[in-house]
């Protein structure tokens, strides 16, 4: 006898229903999610195709017949090199923590093999949940995770029509308060040195910029755009080496980096090159990394509240595992600026 | 070929119709000469059937892929996540994923973790900056790690050789040793060290190599200010510095923080109190980290080889085990930048 759920209420299904579509026992079910070593290939994947043809949620039936499941989270960052994503961990952490639970770091690199090679390995361990900024945020092996029940929170990302709870910042306001900021300390001449334009927040913080740019009629050819290899230190030097590369009657005076660390890469090539900040090239990043206030200059960029963003995420996650009856949430954060002597000068 | 399980070698075997051990020799080499014929139908067979070697040895390990656990204290802090690059660069060469653990220095934590590697059956298990002078922790540690060991893990340390593994010895005391002894060269006579708390064995080791050979050098002691191993730890302690040099006239001509992090505050408390760091003063540092290097003027540091630390200690792992604990000593070398110019 098949079951079907009910529209919208994918947590129906039960470990009986699996039973029960797949032909098999209890026992059976109980093996194929704890001990598959025990069971058949064929059987195996006859119950695996119940599970996912009901939307069965794994830890949802993991809770009672589960012991001694390895009692941690994950997350699964694009770049444990840079303290953005290290900041939200520790957010994650905190709550995590507060759980009784361990929390898991993986590094995707921003590569999509080595993402799912994580996913895939997660998924086996059988980690409660997972948190995720990831590659392609519309990456279906997202969908099956969270299909074939592990419960999935998106960071830093979201994702229209979501099937899970995401966290982000509204980066688009975001780019819009960096060159508004600009705008008002008079430069006509900006540059956005963005990252590759695959990354989303790449796209969207040049969004807002460019919203800003037009509202306030200024022409669109003064604002350029750079795109940087990486959105890293050493790209943003090479950035820095590009934009003197222009002729004067082109070379902006301000530039909005899409990160704090091609910020400080930009900020190292000028002043190395002799060239001052703001008085020849005034720099806006984005994130607000604490190295943003240690810098030679003090870096003027746009906050994100990282640890925030990482504990709320994982408040959602945590009430997902433990709460069958749980509704995704597509939480938002304001992001602001914090004006520092890389545009305002010094006092 | 989404959700099909990974063809094995034994698959190729059986849709050649052949033994294991000819699909062996014919896929991965051997002494042993194979008929063509057979050579054919197990080529022809791994090609049909979508058979990788990489994705045999996942399905041997049960069919999961293999993880090495590395446990760090601070991933936030670019000397961790530095070493954790130049390991997962050399883990993934060797097809295996990264578990990053963060301590947080914190006992409790660090025993979690390694209980939960050892549940996951984690392949190995590299611990980066566990050092404490806690012993009782330091015993429960080994004890964990020990039966890890006994069910067939590999594991290693970055650090100072205090647990039942190969490590990778960082020669800190040496390093500040020979910052001193530059120093003292550049003309510093009067030295103070911002330093971490005691008990943190990498900071109290620096501390120890930077004094110690100042003494030699000019017969005196430098003045010790202790706070935590961070940015603001280094802010403070230098502030209290600046202020007891302001109100007792303390002479001090160069500081060495021990970390690069802890010496970036103390140029941003220079800087607020109007005190210029090269001219009036030389600040140095330890660790060379990346992000750093744009801090005005250069900061004069020791670098150590952080992503090559790395990649040795996932080297010790997974070669061959030796019968002795190994330790592979790690040399810095001094960084001179204008920080610290010499002193007229």
């Amino acid at each position: 006898m098949a079951i079907t759920p009910a529209a919208g209420s994918p947590r129906s299904a039960s470990v009986k229903d699996v039973a029960a579509t797949a032909g098999v026992s209890l026992g059976t079910v109980s093996n194929v999610l704890n001990r598959p070593e025990r069971v058949s290939r064929t059987t195996r994947e006859r119950v695996e195709r119940a599970m996912a043809d009901l939307g069965f949620v794994r830890n949802e039936s993991a809770r009672s017949l589960r012991t001694g499941s390895t009692q941690s989270l994950a997350y699964v960052m694009l770049d444990a090199g840079n303290p953005f994503f290290t900041d939200v961990a520790r957010g994650i952490e905190l709550a995590a923590e507060a759980a009784g639970l361990s929390l898991f770091l993986c590094n995707s690199d921003g590569r999509s093999a080595r993402e799912g090679a994580h996913l895939a390995h997660l998924q086996q361990q059988r980690v409660q949940g997972i948190l995720i900024t990831p590659v392609d945020p519309d990456d279906p092996q997202i969908d099956q995770l969270s299909e074939r029940g592990t419960p999935v929170v998106i960071v830093d990302r979201t994702r229209a029509g979501s099937s899970f709870c995401s966290v982000a910042v509204d980066d688009v306001l975001g780019g819009r308060l960096a060159v508004e900021h600009l705008i008002d300390a008079g430069h006509k001449r900006v540059a956005y040195v963005g990252g590759p334009e695959s990354i989303g927040q790449v796209r969207d913080r040049g969004e807002g910029a460019r919203q800003a740019w037009t509202e306030a009629g200024l022409p669109p050819e003064d604002l350029i755009t750079l795109s940087c290899e990486a959105p890293t230190v050493a790209a943003g030097r090479a950035a820095g080496e590009r934009l003197v590369g222009l002729p004067a009657r082109r070379r902006p005076t301000a530039a909005f980096c899409a990160n704090d660390l091609i910020a400080l890469g930009l900020l190292q090539q000028t002043i190395s090159s002799g060239r001052t900040v703001p008085g020849d090239l005034a720099i806006v990043g984005y994130d607000d990394i604490e190295f943003a206030a240690a810098a030679a200059v003090p870096l003027t960029s746009v906050r994100q509240p990282r640890q925030d963003l990482g504990r709320r995420a994982a408040e959602l996650l945590l009430d997902e595992v433990g709460d069958p009856a749980h509704q995704h949430e597509q939480v938002v954060f304001t992001p602001e600026l914090v004006a520092r002597a890389s545009t305002l000068g010094r006092p | 070929m989404a959700g099909e399980r990974a063809a094995t070698l034994s698959d190729v075997a059986r849709e050649a119709g052949v033994s294991l051990a000819t699909a062996s020799r014919t896929l991965n080499g051997s002494d042993r000469v194979v008929r063509p014929e057979l050579q054919e139908r197990v080529l022809a067979a791994a090609n049909k059937l979508g058979y990788t070697p990489n994705a045999n040895a996942q399905a041997m390990a049960r069919g999961s892929t293999e993880t090495v656990g590395l446990l760090v204290k601070d991933i936030s802090d670019p000397y961790f996540s530095t070493i954790a690059g130049g390991l997962a660069a050399e883990a993934e060469k060797h097809g295996l994923l990264v578990m990053l653990c963060n301590t947080g220095g914190q006992p409790e934590r660090e025993k979690k973790f390694l209980a939960a590697l050892r549940r996951q059956r984690s392949r190995a298990i590299v611990l980066a900056g566990s050092d404490t002078a806690d012993m009782g922790h330091t015993g429960e540690v080994a004890d964990l790690l020990t039966s890890y060991l006994d069910g067939g893990g590999r594991a290693a340390a970055i650090s100072q050789p205090r647990l039942p593994v190969d490590t990778v010895v960082i020669d800190n005391h040496g390093g500040a040793q020979a910052l001193a002894e530059r120093l003292v060269g550049l003309g510093y006579r009067r030295a103070a060290v911002l330093t971490g708390p005691e008990d943190l064995l990498v900071s109290a080791e620096r501390h120890a190599g930077f004094s110690e050979a100042w003494i030699d050098a000019t017969g005196s002691e430098p003045t010790a200010l202790t706070d935590e191993f961070s940015r603001d730890g280094g802010h403070r302690a230098m502030s209290r510095l600046l202020e007891d040099r302001r109100s007792n006239g303390t002479e001090i001509d160069c500081v060495f923080a021990v970390n690069d992090l802890m010496a970036v505050g103390a140029l941003a408390a220079c800087r607020e109190a109007g005190v210029e760091v090269g001219r009036e003063l030389a600040v140095a540092g330890f660790d060379d980290i990346e992000t750093l290097r744009d801090v005005t003027p250069g900061l004069t540091t020791v670098r150590l080889p952080l992503a090559e630390i790395g990649r040795q200690a996932l080297e010790l792992v997974l070669g061959e085990p030796s019968a002795e604990l190994r330790n592979k000593p790690v040399h810095g070398e001094v960084v001179l930048r204008e920080s610290t110019p010499p002193r007229s």
